[in-house]
């Protein structure tokens, strides 16, 4: 079934490569069967341990094995995978040159499954580095104007974080000869040797997430990919950092974990506040969401810190929260870069709601969420995962309401210049710029689901509660 | 009746985008149908409520929502006669609101956004008054925040209901995350949310004192902003850019009511928790600043929302003192006629198209049952028996003098006097004399409009004779103390206040402007009008302190440290590979040597690192 959900997308590129037309009909057809590969998986995941496993051996002597196999964590990050999928075909729906185009964001597809798929370290972090390849290709041909630099700083800063994640494979495959999960986990390694293996990975690590101080490819990549891929970019690929965080350091070497957990701590504080006043000076509409995201990362990392049940289940609330809310900021921005012609709020200047309800209102959506509003899935990662850093951390995590405060300022700041207030020169001037329905789908999707997961969040706690438990006792203990 | 209880606020909240959906779809007024249908199904339950606890019941039901970890986040409901009075009193006002909203509304371009945002907001307040726990009201509390906001802003495309909404998103929002910081504070020292477990962990002293403290302290903090307290008042004084109706809602029924209400909930704890004091002083200053403006300010909407804050101020006060009737009654009283008032004012504001009370002359001739209103909602907020005011106003000035803080009772006591200055010299303003132009174009409210402001004067009325049943559902065994010597001197004061704001502004036999000529009096004027400049500083600090230094600063480290580093790497490997090239000879046994040395050296880690 795993192997499937790998293949079927890696399978269905090339023919989307060469039929340019039915191109998105592919892509459409692989989320679909992503998406219900996970839900069939949700449904008859037995509720604990690795399920749905397959072991095909390829090397078995070098332990390079194709094993899949899921738990709660990745079941809900494959579903997310196949939900965002189809989100963004359909916002792509209309992309020039769809073949090319589509045929990249099947290997991603596929890639991506795998990452969360893979219990070999070996295949996972050749997962892991497939995913660059159509993100890099993605921004360098349909970006912005400055695209080919944007695409090369990415790949080359989580390309080079990648070599640390490689290198602490390798340390760990010297010293016991596997790259299998379950083969390492029971394997013995000196607690000396996993801290360092564990620092090696988490850098690789928190650059996808990314946090201070390795935040700084994000915002170019944002602001010079299209849309779609700003999606992908925010929705999924920064999931993979947080989700080999959880899985390949701290559910591995649980006693090692225990002594980072400050340095944790301190760089989700210094990430969340840093990046919500670096968004508090932006005047970039695009780059404002960035940080935003970088602020939402920041806050994950603080409840991964935390090492507890309470904080590891804020920590995925609040990754497929932030999935949701900042994909849909992602695409509004875009739309009003395209409506406008211009990236800068002070440039738009007001009055954007009254010329384009539509878009406006979903951006006001956007921003509640973003700034943790009850009733949208923000709240609840937001709060949950205050209470769990206040339990581990004590008063300190009594500073992150603030952090909603501040982006409740440049968010609803920047409603009052570009959305609120008497029509500007520039607006006035606009065009209409009717959505097609196709287009209108997925945005509409995106508030339907988060405000969904805002109001009755045990559909993903109760889920991932089991898995949240089992790794709190293990750290715990 | 507790599944009745859920449908009065889940109603009128998720069914708000609903109703917007339906008139958009078919005619825009049928959301004023819908929404007067939906209000007032939430008027009749709470009423009904209120009636069940009147007669001993008291409702409750509680459920898990949702667990992380280990640990269960509670939704429910809590209705005892505290609750159930507040409940009512905002499900009533609401339902007459949105009524009235009709007649100010006719010449609005989309209703529908109008009535879906109001209707939202009342449900919003009914689910804050009736949550059983902290995490409940907090969402509430925000939604309520939430539609301030899109209501104040309500005219989004003139800047200046832009910029007030901001201010006052922003504001209640910053308040917000001390509110947030207590209940997660709280939450973790109590092991609960639920405020009656809270209450009781209180009572028998199972909280550290000090972690009370600082949690009744923060969410105090949640209560400053949206019962706009000292320092974070200014935004209910520019909440003036929404429509009247919901300033109407904004004072009387809803918003700055939570922050009292919070307090009255958690009083026993508040009471444990040795704040009280603080609550008090901030409340005296604020009741003082507020009546000091309202005294100089000339447009209509703007003295009464300075009236709302020194009204708050003194519920505080009331609070701060040690009884948690007084306080409580007072807003029970206060909504009444506040909501009156405004809603007489925005008779006034409609039919005149004139916002500055010192522009319009003569209007009783003109608009007579409004008048009367106006003058009885006046009078009830000066504090003139049977209505409401005089009860729970005397009720607070003996309450802070009781709470023995000689400076804190000189403030209540200034406000509580010149309350009646303000409250004539409007009235004499707007009603009496000969009709201006102004006043001329005028004509009477529809019935629409009238029809509540009628229930409204019933209800100051009622409120202000059965006084003692309602003290007495909020808080058995309390009653007002009768203290003749301050009544007595009370009286003397106000009736000093109240011919002078008759020689002025009804016999014209003063002028004012006089004054003004002197130096020290324009400047005082100048600082009560704007309000002892909190708002200017407010703006310069968040201005100058947080965009222009701290997110600036971000910015540069961004710049010239994080990306620093990067680009440093960049260039060490630039270096690097400058420096290596000469090694690149293309001789093989260069490279051989180098690849051994090479393979030697890590070797040579391997063993020592494994």
């Amino acid at each position: 079934m795993l192997l499937s959900a790998i293949l079927l997308p890696v399978i269905l590129a090339p023919f989307a490569y060469f039929f340019d037309r039915q191109a998105k009909y592919f892509s459409l057809a692989a989320g679909i069967f992503v998406t219900l590969i996970g839900a069939v998986m949700w449904l008859n995941y037995p509720g604990h341990g690795f399920a749905f496993e397959q072991n095909i051996p390829i090397l078995p002597q070098w332990d390079f094995n194709l094993h899949l196999g899921v738990d709660a964590l990745a079941i809900a990050l494959i579903t997310l995978t196949g939900i965002i999928a189809i989100l963004v075909t359909l916002s792509s729906w209309n992309v020039e040159r769809p073949g090319a185009y589509f045929f990249l964001i099947l290997v991603f597809l596929g890639a991506m499954v795998g990452v969360f798929a893979s219990l070999n370290y070996l295949w996972f972090f050749i997962f892991w580095e497939f995913t660059l390849v159509p993100m890099f290709f993605h921004i360098g041909i349909w970006g912005a104007e400055n695209r080919i630099y944007a695409a090369v700083k990415f790949f080359l800063y989580t390309h080079l974080a990648s070599i640390f994640i490689f290198l602490a494979m390798l340390i760990i495959y010297i010293k016991t000869g596997h790259f299998d999960f379950v083969a390492i986990k029971q394997a013995n390694i000196p607690i000396d040797l996993q801290k360092v293996i564990w620092a090696l990975a988490f850098i690789g690590f928190i650059v996808k997430m990314p946090v201070v101080p390795f935040h700084t490819w994000l915002p170019d990549a944002h602001v010079q990919a299209p849309s779609p891929i700003s999606v992908i970019l925010a929705g999924l690929l920064l999931k993979m950092g947080a989700y080999g965080l959880l899985r390949w350091n701290i559910e591995l070497f649980p006693q090692a974990s225990k002594h980072f957990i400050y340095l944790m701590l301190g760089i989700g504080l210094l990430t969340v506040f840093h990046a919500a006043f670096k968004a508090l000076y932006e005047d970039h509409v695009k780059r404002m969401v960035a940080y935003s995201s970088i602020n939402h990362m920041g806050l994950v990392l603080v409840a991964i810190a935390t090492l507890t049940a309470a904080g590891i289940s804020a920590a995925i609330y609040e990754m497929v929260a932030h999935a949701l809310i900042i994909s849909l900021m992602f695409m509004i921005a875009g739309y009003i870069h395209h409506i406008t012609g211009t990236w800068y709020i002070s440039e738009i200047g007001g009055g954007f709601l009254r010329r384009f309800p539509f878009i406006g209102v979903l951006y006001m959506l956007g921003a509640l969420g973003a700034l943790g509003f009850p009733g949208t899935a923000g709240f609840i990662g937001e709060v949950t995962a205050i209470y769990a850093a206040f339990d581990k951390f004590g008063w300190i995590a009594l500073a992150l309401p603030f952090s909603a405060v501040l982006t409740a300022g440049f968010f609803f700041w920047a409603i009052r210049r570009m959305l609120h207030g008497e029509i500007s020169g520039l607006v006035a001037k606009l065009h209409p710029h009717p959505l097609p329905l196709v287009e209108r789908i997925p945005l509409m999707a995106y508030v339907a689901l988060f405000v969904l997961l805002g109001i009755v969040p045990s559909i993903l706690f109760s889920f991932v509660n089991g898995y949240a438990q089992t790794l709190g006792k293990i750290l715990g203990g | 009746m507790e599944w009745l209880i859920y449908l009065s606020v889940f109603l009128p909240v998720f069914g708000a985008p609903l109703i917007w959906l339906v008139s958009h779809y078919t005619d825009r007024w049928i959301s004023w149908y819908l929404s007067l249908a939906v209000t007032g199904l939430s008027a009749v339950i709470a009423l009904t409520t209120l009636a069940g606890v009147a007669t001993g019941h008291h409702y409750e039901h509680s459920f898990v929502w949702f667990q992380f970890g280990d640990i269960k986040v509670p939704f429910g409901i809590y209705v005892d006669g505290l609750s159930a009075v507040v409940y009512a009193m905002a499900a009533l006002l609401g339902f007459l609101i949105v009524m009235y909203s009709r007649g100010y509304m006719e010449h609005d371009e989309s209703p529908h956004r109008f009535f879906m945002k109001v209707t939202f907001f009342i449900g919003s307040m009914l689910g804050l008054t009736v949550s059983d726990n902290l995490l409940a009201m907090f969402i509430f509390w925000e939604f309520m925040g939430l539609a301030s906001y899109l209501l104040i802003a309500y005219w989004y495309y003139k800047n200046s209901a832009a910029d007030a909404g901001l201010k006052a998103f922003l504001m209640t929002k910053f308040a917000d995350g001390f509110f947030l910081a207590g209940i997660v504070l709280l939450w973790w020292y109590a092991g609960t949310l639920n405020v009656n477990e809270i209450n009781h962990l209180a009572e028998i002293h199972a909280i550290p004192v000090l972690v009370a403290a600082a949690a009744a302290l923060l969410m105090f903090g949640g209560a400053v902003g949206k019962s706009a307290q000292f320092p974070l008042f200014p935004w209910l004084l520019d909440a003036m850019e929404g429509p009247t109706p919901v300033s109407a809602l904004i004072h009387a029924a809803t918003m700055v009511n939570a922050g009292v209400f919070l307090v009255g909930r958690l009083f026993d704890f508040y009471l444990y928790s040795k704040v009280l004091y603080v609550i008090l002083a901030i409340g005296a200053v604020t009741a003082l600043i507020a009546v000091l403006g309202a005294m100089v300010h000339r447009e209509i909407k703007k003295i009464i929302a300075f009236s709302t804050m020194e009204n708050l101020g003194l519920m505080f006060v009331g609070l701060g003192a040690g009884s948690l009737a007084a306080g409580i009654f007072h807003l029970v009283s206060h909504a009444t006629f506040k909501a009156l008032m405004f809603l007489s004012a925005g008779n006034v504001i409609h039919f005149t198209h004139e916002k500055d009370a010192f522009k319009i002359r003569g209007l009783m001739k003109v608009m007579p049952y409004t008048a009367i209103l106006f003058l009885i909602a006046v009078l009830s907020l000066a504090g003139i028996p049977p209505l409401s005011g005089f009860f729970s106003k005397e009720w607070i000035v003996h309450e802070a003098k009781e709470a023995g803080d000689p400076i804190a009772f000189a403030f209540v006591l200034t406000a509580a006097v010149l309350t009646i200055y303000y409250g004539f010299r409007l009235w004499f303003q707007l009603f009496t004399g000969e009709p201006n132009e102004v006043a001329k174009k005028a004509r009477e409210a529809y019935p629409v409009m009238l029809i509540p402001l009628f229930v409204l004067a019933a209800l100051t009325f009622l409120v202000g004779i059965f006084h003692q049943p309602i003290i007495h559902l909020i808080e058995e065994h309390a009653h007002i103390p009768h203290d003749w010597a301050l009544t007595v001197l009370v009286f003397s004061l106000m009736a000093v206040a109240f011919i002078l704001s008759w020689l002025i502004y009804y016999k014209r036999a003063i002028d004012t402007t006089v004054f003004l000529k002197d130096p020290i009096m324009a400047m005082l004027n100048k600082t009560f009008y704007n309000a002892f400049f909190i708002d200017h500083l407010i703006r310069w600090l968040s201005k100058n302190f947080i965009v222009e230094f701290l997110a600036w600063l971000a910015h540069w480290i961004d710049r010239n440290v994080y990306d620093y580093i990067v680009n440093g790497v960049a260039r060490t490997a630039l270096w690097t590979w400058e420096k290596v090239r000469v090694i690149q000879t293309g001789n093989l046994i260069h490279y051989l040597t180098i690849f051994v040395s090479g393979a030697l050296i890590l070797y040579y880690l391997y063993l020592v690192i494994l």
